[in-house]
């Protein structure tokens, strides 16, 4: 039988969990899902959800150019300064087709959510605490912008967590949900949601022009002549770094290092046997 | 059922036609402009129950929701259309909302509860198609003479959303 033998699941996940816990166990109380679930089905192969969210920052300014202006607009930025609020990032190819997108904070510029006050407050109200609870570099270095667990659970650090379930090659549904920090205060909780959900979800300012490219993307993957040729992944192909203070690989922001490791995983368990 | 006078159904049913008209030629800017300042816009997400469990079927304010917008965020939706960067709008849906069973639920001093349901056709590029079915509970209040929407609650009949996204209005 050509079958790959299930390993444990600690194992399964391996370097993976250290931004596991970035995101999900910050504070002693771990997090906690926002009743509801948002559940769509959409024409498109599953993989391009997954490779979205493990390791594709580039196409947010692109993609989602349209609700970035909304966004910048609203707070009186345009040109450059609308950009800048982006703050420096890396990608994080942790083994195991496991991948993420993590804010650097020790840069200068590096800030999780300017543009929300509040929330920005909040975060840095219990620094102290996930400091105790993980250590120095997860309360003051690092944030959760993308990952993808391989190879289809994916979350965002602003709230959104999904599953991506495929129905056959063309087709997907997704369940997604909102979590929160346990022990946040109720207001926070609130803005978390409601954000998380504007953003990211059937209707979400960012959320439709994804749903949009991912079909697309599978429908023109069908034609005779896309089916003759490799997905070009090379984005920052021989760039890609150990680290010594942190697990796994790193890759520049925009680069396809966690895709790679992905699609690699995938080859691996397809070929396996 | 509430007996109200026929005029002011009449009216009731002609605003809410003007909107779905409004929606259909995408006038969005006059659209927004048919909102309070305190609209609470409203599409809750369903979950699939036993009879026993029904009461828990729809999220409620606070919990998970397909739309939970105030008028900021509404008009956020309007300003991403006008950015040329839209892109699951661009080429635009093409919509047809049927507004249908019209009921005038209450009658407070300005304010007017209505039930209605909807049926809501999607075409987009060349074949795709989506049908949008289910109800509305609107409450409009008489603005200056005029009507506005002060709340609207949407709610699908489908549990699990059989669409890409829901880049329209409702």
């Amino acid at each position: 039988m050509g079958c790959v033998e299930a390993v444990p699941l600690a194992e399964y996940i391996g370097d993976f969990a250290y931004y596991l816990d970035l995101c999900f166990n910050r504070r002693p109380g771990g997090v906690e899902f926002v009743p509801g679930t948002h559940k769509w089905q959409m024409p498109c192969n599953w993989k391009f959800a997954a490779d979205n969210f493990v390791g594709d920052m580039y196409h947010a300014p692109f993609s989602h150019g349209s609700a970035l202006k909304v966004r910048a607009d609203a707070e009186g930025l345009s040109g450059p300064a609308a950009r800048l609020t982006q703050p420096p990032m890396m990608q994080v190819s942790a083994g195991g087709g496991h991948g993420m997108g993590v804010t650097l904070l020790d840069d200068p510029d590096g800030r999780q959510f300017p543009q929300r006050p509040a929330l920005q407050e909040y975060l840095d109200s219990i620094r102290p605490e996930v400091e105790a609870h993980l250590d120095h570099e997860r309360a003051y270095k690092l944030s959760t912008v993308h990952a993808t667990l391989f190879p289809n659970f994916s979350f965002l650090g602003s709230g959104t967590v999904r599953v991506w379930q495929p129905k056959g090659p063309e087709r997907m549904e997704i369940w997604a949900w909102v979590y929160v920090d346990r022990d946040a205060p109720e207001n926070i909780k609130q803005t978390i949601r409601r954000q998380s959900a504007y953003n990211f979800n059937p209707s979400g300012m960012f959320e439709q022009d994804d749903g949009e490219n991912w079909n697309q993307c599978t429908a023109s993957s069908r034609g005779y002549i896309a089916r003759q040729y490799p997905f070009n992944y090379q984005m920052g192909l021989g760039h890609e770094q150990a680290m010594e203070e942190y697990p796994g690989r790193r890759g520049a922001n925009f680069a396809e290092i966690n895709q790679r490791g992905f699609y690699q995983r995938w080859r691996e368990l397809m070929t396996a046997g | 059922m509430t007996m109200v006078a026929p005029d002011l159904l009449r009216e009731v049913e002609q605003f809410l036609y003007h909107e779905a008209r409004l929606l259909d030629e995408r006038r969005f800017h006059e659209w927004i402009a048919l909102f309070t300042e305190d609209i609470h816009y409203f599409m809750p997400t369903r979950s699939n129950r036993y009879l026993n469990d029904l009461d828990n079927e729809l999220s409620k304010p606070g919990e998970l929701a397909y739309f939970d917008d105030n008028l900021t965020m509404l008009r956020g939706r309007v300003a991403r259309l006008d950015t040329g960067m839209a892109w699951a709008e661009d080429p635009p849906s093409r919509t047809i909302h049927n507004v249908n069973n019209v009921q005038i639920d209450a009658v407070e001093g300005d304010e007017i509860k209505v039930h209605c349901t909807f049926v809501i056709h999607r075409g987009r590029n060349e074949t795709e198609q989506d049908l949008f079915i289910g109800y509305r509970d609107d409450v409009l209040r008489r603005v200056n003479g005029a009507f506005k929407i002060a709340r609207r609650t949407i709610v699908l009949g489908q549990n699990v959303v059989s669409a890409k996204n829901l880049s329209i209005f409702f």
